[in-house]
């Protein structure tokens, strides 16, 4: 089971290249790239998979490799450079958060997230005696995980169910949360549940970060794209509620508006959400942004594979 | 002795077997009733006796103020004079039937009065289950107004899921959507209309844990917030500066099995802040939050004096006045 966003990304990315690992024509490469492809497809809020993939893809273009074993070489250094690039980021941003929270705090949190999991492990390391606070995080119970890890490190932790945040929310010194993507206005997008927290924060002035390598930032929301969120079907209700009409859906992931978040935290520093743009600059070489979108960038390489099939 | 059915009613309120603060309210007036028949003694023990039927059924939950306020109004006809133990049996018997037809025609104005606030295409959302709400929802429906409901599934005990019967059956439109998809169901919302266990003197409302937090949200996004409250969850103990106690439940209700070094806190309610209430529909009409003391004391009769702040519930010291 994959409870964080980081983690999710990676499982498909080492997936993909697995299968591409294993190509030993061009007709298999192919495949390979075609499940990446459908994977960002139906994963529209995995800000890590789609910038990954656009990385994986620019290489192969770049690469222009002849032969299949040429083209799997080009793809393996592209996902290790990847894998190094996010592991790199996450670490940073979680040291530069780390050094932000005193010794004494008391952490409130919600679903899984293995960027706050490395925050409180520097903050165990360091000596420091943090608490932490964690919502259940229904439907999945991701929270419940959470508490898991958190224990495992050794961090005093409390559960609570989803509702009540605003009766434990006081409690808290600050809110540190990760998150699945980072819009173009400094807005984020995460688990379900987020936004209460971020509501019941602020109005009692409990400050909230989120930490997040720079990856996890959408170049599409530039371009006025909205980043989805898919609605999932909650499978545990009873079955005489089904048979009645009763309908039981809720979206997946859902954004939490700029002005309740008092700082992203990335491996570029610690910054204001509406000094995005500046993060975008450092991170994407300029702004606004030159990247190419994904299905553009798809359309090509398929059709550098396709040249090639011909060829063979 | 009190009698086996009276205990077994105290348990089920207990156990949430019987849930729902009106539901609990005539329950205990059935209790008092039982117990008041099945007396054996003479007229001198008849009032310690009933005292002590109240402490147990006063102790299953500490945070429903209806339960206090049904003892407490039947009690009053235990403490007047009596000739003989039967005319004492018959009067309890009285008040406690009063006490229960009160109650399911106070659910029948509410909901006569909650169902005009309801509009023809209406997004309600409402949370936990509040026999009130379905009253008020079944009414509009039945009126022919068309509209849908949002219903949280209320974690831990999903009486989510009674509410989505309670409506489901009526042929009203339910979604369940999880707690912590409130703000995505609010946004979409044109009212928000939930229950109560208590209504505080200065207003603030007291019913199941994330009510506090889907009023913040309504709030935020300018949706208007009411309440449904039978004028018997209005609480006077709260007049004369006592708390309303936060009941604390069984936390395996939320981690079953619990693990070892995870600390689960459980609290089955939480207070809604006056201001964050646009109104609480009651059943002798539609008022302000801050308006509560009003009926605790002009509609309720209870006022501040040294003999009630020394405590309601300390029927001793009643009794000695």
């Amino acid at each position: 089971m994959i409870y964080g966003a980081t983690e999710a990304a990676r499982s498909i990315l080492e997936e993909f290249f697995k299968r591409a690992r294993s190509s030993r024509s061009w007709e298999e490469l192919l495949g390979a790239i075609d499940y990446l492809y459908r994977a960002c497809e139906s994963r529209p809020y995995s800000s890590l998979l789609i910038n990954a993939s656009r990385d994986i893809f620019q290489d192969f273009l770049l690469s222009n490799s002849s032969n299949v074993s040429d083209a799997i070489a080009s793809i393996s250094a592209s996902i290790s450079r990847v894998f190094e690039m996010v592991r790199n980021m996450t670490l940073q941003a979680a040291l530069i958060a780390s050094k932000r929270i005193q010794d004494d705090e008391t952490i409130f949190t919600i679903s899984y997230s293995g960027t706050v999991l490395k925050i409180f492990e520097n903050l165990v390391a360091r000596g420091a005696r943090v608490r932490a606070i964690v919502t259940e995080s229904r439907p999945f119970g991701e929270g419940v995980e959470m508490a898991k890890a958190l224990k495992s490190l050794g961090v005093n932790v409390t559960l609570i169910v989803d509702s009540a945040i605003r009766s434990f929310i006081k409690r808290a010194s600050r809110v540190v949360i990760g998150a699945e993507a980072i819009a173009a206005n400094g807005s984020i997008i995460n688990k379900i549940g987020t936004a209460l927290l971020a509501i019941a924060a602020r109005e009692s002035r409990i400050r909230l970060f989120v930490v997040s390598g720079s990856y996890k930032i959408v170049p599409e929301t530039f371009f006025g794209e909205l980043v989805g969120s898919p609605e999932i079907e909650l499978k545990d209700i009873p079955q005489d509620l089904v048979s009645m009409g009763v309908k039981a859906w809720i979206p997946l992931f859902e954004a939490v508006p700029a002005e309740y978040i008092d700082a992203i935290i990335t491996e570029k520093g610690l910054t204001s959400p509406h000094a995005i743009p500046y993060i975008v600059r450092e991170t994407f070489g300029s702004w606004p942004p030159r990247v190419r979108r994904l299905d553009d960038l798809y359309r090509d390489v398929r059709s550098k594979i396709l040249e090639r099939l011909e060829k063979t | 002795m009190i009698p086996e059915e009276v205990l077994r009613i105290a348990e089920d309120i207990r156990s949430m077997r019987i849930r729902g603060a009106g539901r609990i309210a005539r329950a205990t007036a059935e209790a008092l009733m039982i117990a008041a028949e099945g007396y054996k003694g003479d007229l001198e023990g008849f009032a310690r006796y009933m005292e002590e039927v109240s402490r147990v059924l006063l102790s299953t939950r500490p945070t429903a103020v209806s339960l206090p306020n049904a003892v407490s109004y039947i009690m009053k006809a235990v403490r007047k004079g009596y000739g003989d133990v039967r005319e004492a049996v018959e009067a309890v018997v009285k008040v406690a039937t009063e006490f229960k037809e009160y109650s399911e025609k106070a659910l029948e104005l509410i909901a006569e009065i909650g169902s005009r606030i309801v509009d023809d295409g209406a997004t309600i959302v409402t949370h936990c289950n509040s026999s009130a709400v379905v009253s008020i929802l079944a009414r509009a429906w039945s009126e022919g107004k068309r509209f849908r409901v949002y219903a949280t599934e209320t974690r831990p005990r999903y009486q989510g899921y009674i509410t989505a019967r309670d409506l489901a059956s009526r042929g009203i439109p339910v979604v369940l959507i999880t707690d912590s998809a409130m703000t995505y169901a609010v946004r979409r919302a044109d009212l928000v209309l939930v229950g109560a266990d208590a209504i505080t003197s200065n207003g603030a409302l007291i019913n199941k844990v994330g009510t506090s937090q889907v009023a913040l949200v309504s709030r935020t996004y300018g949706v208007p917030f009411y309440v449904a409250a039978e004028t018997y969850k209005f609480s006077p103990y709260t007049l004369v500066g006592e708390i309303v106690e936060i009941e604390e439940r069984d936390p395996r209700e939320v981690l079953d099995p619990l693990i070892d070094g995870i600390e689960v806190r459980n609290p089955a309610f939480d207070a809604t802040p006056p201001e964050y209430i646009d109104a609480i529909i009651t059943e002798i009409g539609i008022i302000s939050p801050e308006m509560a003391i009003l009926v605790i004391t002009d509609f309720l009769g209870h006022v501040a004096m040294p003999e009630t702040v020394r405590g309601y519930e300390d029927s001793e010291a009643t009794n000695a006045l």
